[in-house]
């Protein structure tokens, strides 16, 4: 009944062990080959959107007559290959050898390259393709006009609608495990596959049909000039509707008819599958017949009913609606009443005094607008970039999506790796120029440093600084002093966190080098010092952090640090004599890391 | 497909207030599919004709071919239609009788498929489950033929050599001096027609050429009846393989009965199994003779079932076998004879039956039992299993 084929997907050149195991799963597992190459459904979806497309470039065409000439159909023709590529690639994708390429970046690839190609046939076709100097000056605007958005966004939308329903049928279609299950089965080792809602799928694909159906008819319904003035066969090329809008609507509803019976066949097709019935082969033979024919006889009997003479049953229609409207609105407004007249007599006040109004707001203050901010790029470098970014992303876009079709893009590399080479031995000797370059130059500082000279010193007289500059050199001075004697501040350290800590080592050190001074003088006497014991130490540190050394070198360089603080990061503004003060604090940090 | 009458309505209404005529067609089209698809339906169905032709009949081991014919009397077609046989587990011949047919425009199409005699029974065939719908998923019918057939599986039948039973006396036409019973297929002689001769006697031919009325002397004979005794009680039988003793026993009473007819005796069938068609107790076949009686025989065989009765063979089998003709030949096939049932079959043996018990359960102290049956006129056989029969085949011919 149903041909379960395995796949036989040849082997990719060199082929590894990663590919030749994957081939070999592959062909393992069946699928529904039949149901997965069938060209009917593709065509029946092509031609239900491209019905839909038609009757919406017709609705753009009335807004913008001129647009009709040749947008119009470029857009069509466009969206008709849209939904022949979705159906394509999403077929191609539900091939059990492309499992690997179902990924969003490669129909993002798709959707990217379907959108380079109308970008460029607008511009061809409308006749607006731009300067050069206009791609690199303004490059949104001449990649984004109104007529790409609208086409693009047709466009993708025909290209989803394909997707979607393609991607429905397929689901239709037997899916592996079930094929699996049925060929493994055997009397008390059943095999459990995934069950698959089909007639939900099917309903959903029908209530889409549906869906598009009355978008057509209302939008169709929205092109109308005037009355229709004509009755019977001939009203309908007398409708004041394009003809081939009427022709798109009609077609439309019968190929999702014809596309229903072929989900209807899958579904059967499936259960039989399933549950193991065998069918005879003239009932998958005979099945697009007999709807064709159904199809036929049903279109053309209706074609012999009246048409036309439906105004007075409008009004009696509009009519009867109008009743019920009114109906329930008066229902509802007695209601109402009722409610408010109950609420009247339960609070019996009269009604606030209307509030005076409220003064008007101020107007706004004026804005100022900002001062352009010269750049010293060119003004098509953003432009540019920009083309080069987009470049290299339909690039990679194509490469994605046709090395997936098979496309050999091996010449494409080697250009690649050229160019890579080259530009790895230019760069190489740029690289080489510049180390060159920085090791003269590290030579010199050196060289600059030994001579005693040090960078602040060359800042301090390069010029005159004003206030906050100063109070950043007292800082950055008193941080370059704190390094050379052994107490940088540490990475990630915050200068409020820097600064007890650098207090508290400087009155150390500054302790430490008086001791050692009396040391120095008692050895002299002949005394000899012993160490302190531990505890002995702790309790001299807590009397080190309560000397006065360590409360002034704190003082001093809080001091230092808030200013710098205030400065540097809250930018308020530091008065001269500040300045002054904070020189004089340095002077005495100075001193005490002596200097 | 409930949307699309939510669909059609809109589709109405649209073209109503918009005055767009045009989409009346819509209206038509997909309307017209709806109502379409359920009158083709119902109307197909309604004219569809469903027979099946088969045997009813079929002995053990056969294969009896079906054939299913679906007529359709309608110019409408039927896409498709999902037939589902329901047959019995020992008809079986394949895993599952399903099929997906499409009948065309007043064609006849016809399904055939097999059913395998496993086992003898009384089987039920049916009903036919039929399924089908329209082309677009609006209408799915399922309906069931009334037509059940029934099927019967006659029981296995052996030849009589290898029941290992005396292929001579007692059974066969035996020449007799009393001139009480005369076969009218035996023709003697003629004598003088005297009075009181039965006109039917009179030989017309002769009469005519010795221009005197002479009647028809016939030869005497003797027609030994055989009556099969069949107990199928199921506390007779021991527990531990009832059901295969009691199948076997039911072959050996075939084997004698298919004996009998072509030895052409009559033979009669009393048993106290359970009919499964009446579901009462069998009633019994008296002896007659013919293929007739044999497939009646059969059919009863094939239609009975073990079960629970209440009185035993002693208690049960006297009053089945009181007005049986002198000289008729009882054979019991049971599988357990007690002293009771020893003393009943020796009253039987008195009145002038010759009796012959066909032991078909493993007996104790059969020896025993089997010489003191042969001092009270009755023939005791152990007629277990195959192998017991090749035995008593040996005995028989030696």
């Amino acid at each position: 009944m149903v041909e379960i084929a395995q796949t036989n997907k040849p082997t990719e050149t060199g082929a590894d062990a990663k590919n030749s195991a994957s081939t070999l799963l592959e062909r393992s597992v069946p699928y529904d080959q039949p149901w997965l190459t069938s060209l009917l459904r593709p065509v029946l979806i092509a031609i239900l959107v491209a019905c839909l497309d038609l009757v919406i470039m017709a609705c753009i065409a009335r807004v913008e007559p001129a647009l009709a000439g040749n947008y119009v159909p470029t857009i069509l023709f466009f969206s008709i290959i849209a939904v022949l590529l979705g159906c394509i690639t999403t077929t191609f994708l539900a091939q059990p050898a492309h499992r690997h390429r179902r990924t969003p970046l490669y129909r993002l690839a798709e959707v990217g390259l379907l959108l380079a190609v109308i970008r460029l046939a607008i511009w061809l076709v409308t006749g607006t393709l731009p300067t050069p100097m206009e791609f690199l000056v303004h490059p949104l605007s001449t990649l984004l006009d109104g007529l790409f958005i609208i086409g693009g966004l047709i466009v993708i939308f025909s290209w989803m609608m394909a997707t979607d329903l393609t991607r429905d049928l397929l689901r239709l279609a037997l899916q592996a495990d079930e094929l699996y299950a049925m060929q493994t089965d055997r009397i008390g080792e059943m095999v459990r596959s995934s069950h698959t809602d089909r007639p939900s799928i099917l309903r959903s694909v029908a209530n889409r049909w549906i869906a598009g159906g009355m978008l057509m008819i209302l939008l169709a319904a929205s092109l109308r000039l005037g009355p229709p003035t004509g009755n019977g066969l001939f009203a309908l090329t007398q409708q004041n509707i394009q003809p081939s809008v009427i022709g798109a609507v009609i077609l439309y509803f019968l190929t999702g008819l014809l596309l229903i019976s072929q989900g209807q066949l899958a579904l059967l097709r499936s259960r039989w599958t399933i549950d193991r019935v065998p069918s005879a082969t003239n009932v998958l033979r005979n099945w697009p017949l007999y709807v064709l024919a159904l199809i036929l006889i049903i279109g053309v009997g209706a074609m012999l009913l009246p048409f036309g003479g439906t105004f007075y049953l409008a009004q009696i229609v509009g009519g009867l609606i109008s009743l019920v409207f009114n109906t329930l609105f008066g229902i509802f407004q007695f209601f109402m009443m009722l409610l408010m007249l109950l609420i009247s007599l339960i609070t019996g006040k009269e009604p606030p005094p209307a509030q005076e109004k409220a003064a008007p707001p101020p107007p706004p203050p004026p804005v100022v607008d900002a001062q352009p901010q010269v750049s010293h790029l060119p003004v098509w470098a953003g432009g540019a970039l920009f083309w080069l970014i987009m470049a290299l992303l339909l690039g990679y876009a194509a490469y994605i999506y046709f090395s997936g079709r098979g496309m050999n893009f091996a010449w494409l590399k080697a250009l690649w790796q050229s160019l890579r080479e080259r530009w790895l031995q230019w760069f190489g000797a740029y690289q080489q120029w510049q180390m060159t370059r920085v090791r003269a130059a590290a030579e010199r500082a050196d060289a600059l440093n030994k001579a005693g000279d040090n960078s602040f010193g060359s800042w301090r007289q390069s010029g005159n600084l004003d206030a906050n500059q100063r109070v950043r050199y007292l800082y950055l001075s008193l941080l370059h002093a704190a390094a050379q004697v052994g107490l940088p501040r540490a990475e990630g350290e915050t200068p409020l966190q820097y600064a007890p800590r650098l207090a508290k080592e400087i009155a150390s050190l500054h302790n430490e080098r008086t001791d050692s001074d009396r040391l120095d003088s008692k050895d002299a006497t002949g005394t000899v010092s012993l160490p302190l014991r531990e505890e002995e130490n702790s309790q001299g540190i807590e009397k080190l952090e309560q000397a006065p050394e360590t409360t002034a070198a704190l003082q001093n360089v809080q001091a230092l640090t808030d200013a710098f603080i205030q400065v540097r990061y809250a930018q308020v503004p530091v008065e001269t004599t500040e300045v002054s003060r904070l020189q004089q604090l340095w002077e005495q940090i100075k001193r005490q890391l002596s200097l | 497909m409930n949307n699309l009458f939510w669909a059609l309505l809109l589709l109405f209404l649209v073209g109503v207030l918009l005055r767009m005529d045009w989409v009346y067609y819509l209206v038509y089209v997909i309307g017209g599919m709806w109502v379409f698809s359920h009158w083709w339906i119902k109307r197909s169905v309604g004219k569809l004709d469903v027979q099946r032709q088969l045997a009813d009949h079929a002995f053990l081991g056969e294969k009896i071919p079906v054939e299913v014919r679906f007529t359709n009397r309608s110019w409408l077609p039927l896409p498709w239609l999902q037939l589902q046989e329901l047959v019995p587990l020992d008809l079986k011949d394949a895993l599952d009788y399903s099929m997906v047919i499409s009948v065309g425009s007043r064609a006849v199409v016809e399904h055939d498929y097999t059913l395998y005699c496993k086992r003898r029974g009384y089987y039920a065939l049916g009903p036919l489950s039929l399924r089908t719908g329209d082309l677009f998923g609006f209408v799915d019918t399922v309906w069931q033929t009334n037509q059940i057939v029934h099927i019967t599986v006659y029981p296995q039948v052996l030849a009589l050599h290898k029941l290992g039973l005396p292929s001579r006396a007692p059974f066969g036409v035996i020449a007799s001096r009393q001139r009480l019973f005369e076969d009218p297929t035996r023709l003697a002689g003629v004598r003088a027609y005297t009075n009181g001769d039965s006109q039917r006697a009179i030989h017309w031919k002769a009469s005519a050429h010795s221009d005197s009325l002479l009647v028809k002397k016939f030869q005497p004979a003797i027609a030994l009846n055989v009556a099969i005794v069949l107990d199928l009680n199921r506390e007779a039988y021991p527990h531990v393989g009832e059901y295969g003793l009691s199948e076997w026993a039911i072959v050996i009473a075939a084997s004698i009965a298919s004996h009998m007819v072509q030895q052409r005796q009559p033979v009669g069938l009393i048993t106290n199994g359970l009919d499964v068609v009446s579901d009462q107790l069998a009633a019994a076949l008296p002896s007659r003779n013919g293929q007739g009686q044999l497939m009646s025989i059969l059919s009863l065989l094939a239609r009975l079932k073990m079960h629970v009765f209440a009185q035993d063979l002693a208690t049960w089998l006297p009053k089945q076998i009181a007005h049986l003709e002198w000289g008729t030949t009882l054979i019991v096939v049971t599988p357990q004879l007690d002293e009771q049932a020893l003393w009943v079959l020796h009253n039987a043996y008195r009145r002038g039956s010759q009796v012959i018990v066909l032991l078909c359960a493993p007996q104790i102290d059969l020896e025993v039992l089997q010489s003191r049956g042969k001092r009270l006129g009755i023939a005791i056989y152990k007629t277990i299993w195959e192998k017991d029969l090749e035995a008593l085949e040996t005995l028989g011919t030696g």
